[in-house]
């Protein structure tokens, strides 16, 4: 607790590091280069960069100079590399694992420069493409003001290159801020719930009183039963049944407003799970495919599902019963205070030796809970997994070993469970007997003062009432750690993904384009990280109407290029145009609902064939969809299902055949009638016949329609206005498919090499 | 007819580098080599050719618990030339020169202390000590990011994609072992 506290004071009074300028920078790390190696007066400095490993991955204090003619290292304070700008042919960052080397090409050979770890990658990257530049340019590098690093302007820390802002600066605050922001539109609701909770409260209070009178007015009191003697019976009984009628009315009171509290909470509840699952799910839309493919479909699934619930439950059931409990607990010490200030404080002091075992078991929970969470989550990612690949399962007769895999993820879930639960049990009733201490005192003062008759029974009545009044919200609030805990939990899984920047997002001036489809790459580069570059400097056109065959080998970037034309990624570097505007200046859903696509997956959704065309158009008529299935070639084998167009597919639907799915596909494409099409081994899965009679079809629809195929069966794109043959991520040749077999170069080599192939089989 | 069993070795054609066929040179801190190896020609069939490479890549296939056996030799494009089985199997200078390019091609810091872990959503933040000093470094997705490999040796990868290594879990320090117990 101290050391907490004195902590405290410490971040408050220590003086924060301040971001370093590029001028102090620049001055700190030249005063580490010894005078005798090189001369000041003579040579001026462009640029200095520091690094941290040499080029054997030792540890080392680098200093990288850029002079007007040279480049030169300084490692430790001794001179290393020394280069002629003018002699090296290229730069180039490679990538290793887990560090990164600027390196420099001369006589065919690359030589390493310096190297860093993999937080200076990107760096790295830019300034080689800095020096290529100039290379181009036969300039040499003006001053490079880039930093090394972003530092946060707040707290001085280096801020991760994927969170864009600094989480170390970023509090619990600001993410109940957040949450205030789902819950603001159902505010007025939730004051009206916890009126009626505190209402609740007045008419709970309202029985101990009630009963004291019944007791010591009508049960205990010997003047009554005097009265009565008296011929007073009447009037005694009358004000009898109406101390019993304001009993009865307390409890219809009770009643009603239980049940306008329960039918509140209720829609407030619904309302809020709503609110709060369509605001995920739009998220996890929104999201990049990488930011997706990070997670599995099971945790995304729980987010959305368990974590939402337990958020929507701790609103609106556990935060205005708070609040009851809280005012419950105010007016009892008050009503207690006002009878006897000594046996209050008696009854009182246990609460905060309580509540600091509360706070300690707290901070304890919350981490055994966040490990029950993980382990909840990745039983339940275990079983997705099986059930998505419940065939292969099957096939290689693994089911012993699934279930051994699933009965190991439950079993430590359950111990995890069994664990916290036990601790729990053990910890919740000693802390409930820590707060109890309190009633012995209350026994010994309500026993004497009733000896002495100084206290009727009614008034010890009404008093115990009170005090057991007290122990529950206290009692409830000893419990209230693990709810806090859970939802906690779950709320920081919820902001992981509400908080996570859109990797592509729309442009704040973008707009909606009517593409005519004229597609221009721009010396485009394309990496999904910092390993490397997939496609490199990319320059290609595709005029509006034109086929464009993309061939090359496996894993060489032909989908990373349609992806990028879809803009399920953006570029690293350079752009890409549809009719000379930036993709990225065009909205995402003016971009997409124009471009069709047909890709490797194909994917169905549950419902009827007929769901899965019009998918692609909404409010799209039945002729529509039948002359799309018929130009995909699908019609033909719909109309032999007993349902036709009617029959159910996906999960628990009919099974297509992989080649029929891949006709409903091109179907979906084909219906939207896009003014680009994209074809990613669209036919891949077809036979000779029926891909020979979906070619014939598409042959008809591409006219005057932008088209992007890829296919390694190269005779599907016999048809293409121009090949692209894409090699090492580079575009290595282009032309007509005669001009390419002239050139005997790479494409030659495929078509040879499936020449082959065909006649083997 | 005798109808004989075909095992998958005799079909697979994969040229293991050993001394007799190999020969790697060590110059500016990078690896050359030269050697004979398995090439298929257009009809793919398998001769043994002389090739010579002016730099080549290591690149092991098992990189989490075979750390000096099977390593791929790759050429510019990440094309493979050959695997190493056995380092060991080469002359005490050679083997020297593969394992310095395995440690300038693979830089994992082993942490021999953890300080500090905070989590906030979602993204953890460490404080650690390493054989090179102390680092700070964050990880997105905790869990995820450390790969359990065995009984207790851990990898951890942070959001720029730097690489540490926990040898031993159980013989960190008790302090290190509550930081990150909430995620092993």
């Amino acid at each position: 607790m101290i050391r907490r506290v004195l902590g405290k004071i410490y971040r408050k009074i220590r003086k924060k590091p301040q971001p370093i300028s590029v001028a102090e920078m620049r001055a700190r790390l030249l005063s580490k280069i010894p005078n005798d190696l090189w001369d000041r007066e003579k040579e001026t400095v462009l640029t200095v960069l520091s690094y941290t490993l040499d080029a054997d991955n030792n540890g080392t204090d680098g200093v990288l100079l850029f002079t007007e003619n040279r480049i030169r290292t300084f490692e430790n304070g001794k001179a290393c590399t020394d280069i002629l700008f003018d002699d090296v042919d290229e730069f180039r960052q490679n990538t290793y694992i887990g560090v990164c080397a600027l390196e420099y090409k001369k006589d065919g050979e690359y030589i390493s420069i310096c190297r860093g770890k993999m937080s200076q990658a990107e760096f790295w990257g830019n300034v080689c493409k800095m020096l290529n530049n100039c290379k181009q340019k036969g300039t040499f590098p003006k001053e490079y003001v880039e930093m090394q690093h972003k530092i946060c302007p707040k707290c001085g820390q280096q801020i991760p290159k994927r969170t864009g802002v600094c989480m170390n600066c970023v509090d619990k605050k600001a993410m109940f801020g957040e949450l205030w922001q789902i819950v603001k539109p159902f505010k007025f609701k939730l004051i009206f719930a916890s009126f009626m909770f505190l209402a609740a409260v007045g008419v709970n209070l309202l029985f101990p009183k009630i009963n004291q009178i019944l007791v010591d007015g009508y049960i205990e009191n010997t003047d009554m039963k005097n009265s009565i003697a008296a011929g007073q019976g009447k009037e005694v009984l009358f004000m009898f049944l109406l101390v019993l009628l304001s009993m009865f009315g307390a409890y219809i009171l009770q009643y009603v407003v239980s049940v306008i509290r329960n039918i509140m909470m209720l829609h407030i509840g619904t309302d809020l799970i709503i609110s709060l699952r369509k605001k995920i799910f739009d998220k996890i839309q929104q999201m990049s495919l990488s930011s997706i493919s990070r997670r599995t479909t099971g945790e995304l699934i729980r987010r959305v599902t368990s974590d939402t619930a337990q958020v929507e439950n701790f609103i609106s059931g556990q935060l205005p019963n708070l609040l009851n409990q809280v005012f419950l607990l105010i007016v009892i010490t008050a009503i207690l205070f006002s009878y006897d200030w000594k046996l209050a404080l008696v009854i009182i002091i246990p609460v905060p030796i309580a509540a600091v075992a509360m706070r300690r078991f707290w901070a304890f929970t919350h981490k055994i809970y966040h490990k029950q969470w993980e382990a909840d989550s990745k039983a339940s990612s275990v079983l997705f997994d099986i059930f998505s690949g419940i065939r292969v399962v099957k096939s290689y007769g693994t089911e012993d070993k699934e279930y051994r895999r699933y009965e190991q993820a439950i079993h430590k879930e359950m111990e995890l469970q069994i664990k916290n639960e036990t601790l729990y049990c053990m910890i919740h009733p000693f802390l409930g007997f820590i707060l109890q201490i309190g009633s012995f005192f209350l026994l010994y003062y309500t026993a004497s003062h009733m000896l002495d008759q100084t206290m009727t029974y009614g008034q010890a009545s009404q008093f115990v009432s009170y005090v057991s009044y007290i122990y529950g919200p206290i009692g409830w609030l000893a419990g209230l750690p693990r709810i806090i805990t859970r939802t906690y939990t779950s709320l920081v899984k919820l902001f992981d993904v509400l908080e996570e920047k859109p990797a592509v997002s729309d442009d704040e001036d973008a707009i909606d384009l009517t593409i005519n489809g004229e597609i221009t790459f721009n010396n485009v580069s394309f990496g999904y990280d910092e390993t490397g570059d997939v496609l490199k400097h990319i320059n290609l056109t595709v005029k509006p109407g034109e086929m464009v065959g993309i061939v090359g080998r496996s894993g060489v970037g032909k989908s990373t290029l349609i992806n990028l034309v879809m803009r399920l990624y953006d570029v690293t570097d350079g752009d890409i145009q549809i009719d000379g505007v930036d993709i990225r200046k065009i909205s995402q859903h003016s971009l997409r609902s124009q471009i069709g696509a047909v890709l490797q997956e194909t994917f169905l959704f549950s419902g009827t064939v007929y769901n899965n065309i019009a998918y692609a158009k909404p409010g799209c008529t039945h002729q529509e969809v039948i002359e799309a299935a018929k130009l995909s070639g699908a019609h033909d084998f719909i109309v032999k299902l007993p349902d036709a167009y009617n029959t159910k597919v996906g999960e628990k639907g009919h099974t297509l055949s992989g080649g029929e799915r891949q006709r409903v596909a091109i179907a979906r494409a084909l219906l939207r009638d896009p003014k680009i099409l994209i074809l990613d081994e669209a036919t891949a899965s077809l036979d000779t016949e029926t891909e020979k009679s979906i070619q014939d079809s598409l042959e008809r629809l591409i006219k005057d329609r932008t088209t992007i195929a890829i296919a390694h069966r190269l005779s599907t794109l016999r048809n293409a206005t121009k090949l692209v043959v894409l090699d090492k991520g580079t575009v290595a040749e282009v032309g007509t498919h005669e001009e390419l077999l002239q050139k005997k170069g790479i494409y030659y080599g495929l078509v040879m090499a499936q020449r082959r192939m065909s006649k083997i089989t | 007819m005798e109808n004989k069993k075909v095992n998958l070795k005799d079909v697979v054609k994969v040229t293991y580098l050993t001394p007799q066929n190999a020969h790697f040179e060590e110059k500016n801190s990078f690896l050359s080599f030269k050697g004979t190896v398995l090439k298929p020609d257009e009809n793919y069939v398998y001769t043994e050719t002389e090739v010579e490479y002016k730099r080549v890549f290591l690149q092991r296939n098992f990189p989490h618990d075979q750390l000096e056996k099977y390593i791929s030799v790759l050429d510019e494009d990440n094309v493979e030339i050959g695997i190493i089985s056995d380092i060991s199997l080469f002359d005490e200078e050679t083997a020297n020169m593969l394992k310095r390019e395995l440690h300038r091609k693979y830089y994992i810091l082993k942490i021999t202390q953890v300080y500090s872990v905070k989590e906030k959503y979602g993204f953890s933040y460490w404080k650690a000590k390493t054989e090179s000093g102390d680092v700070s470094f964050t990880l997105h997705d905790t869990s995820r990011s450390i790969t359990k490999v065995g009984e207790d040796r851990l990898f951890i990868s942070d959001v720029d994609a730097n690489r540490y290594e926990i040898e031993s879990f159980t013989a960190l320090d008790r302090k290190s072992r509550k930081c990150m117990e909430l995620y092993i």
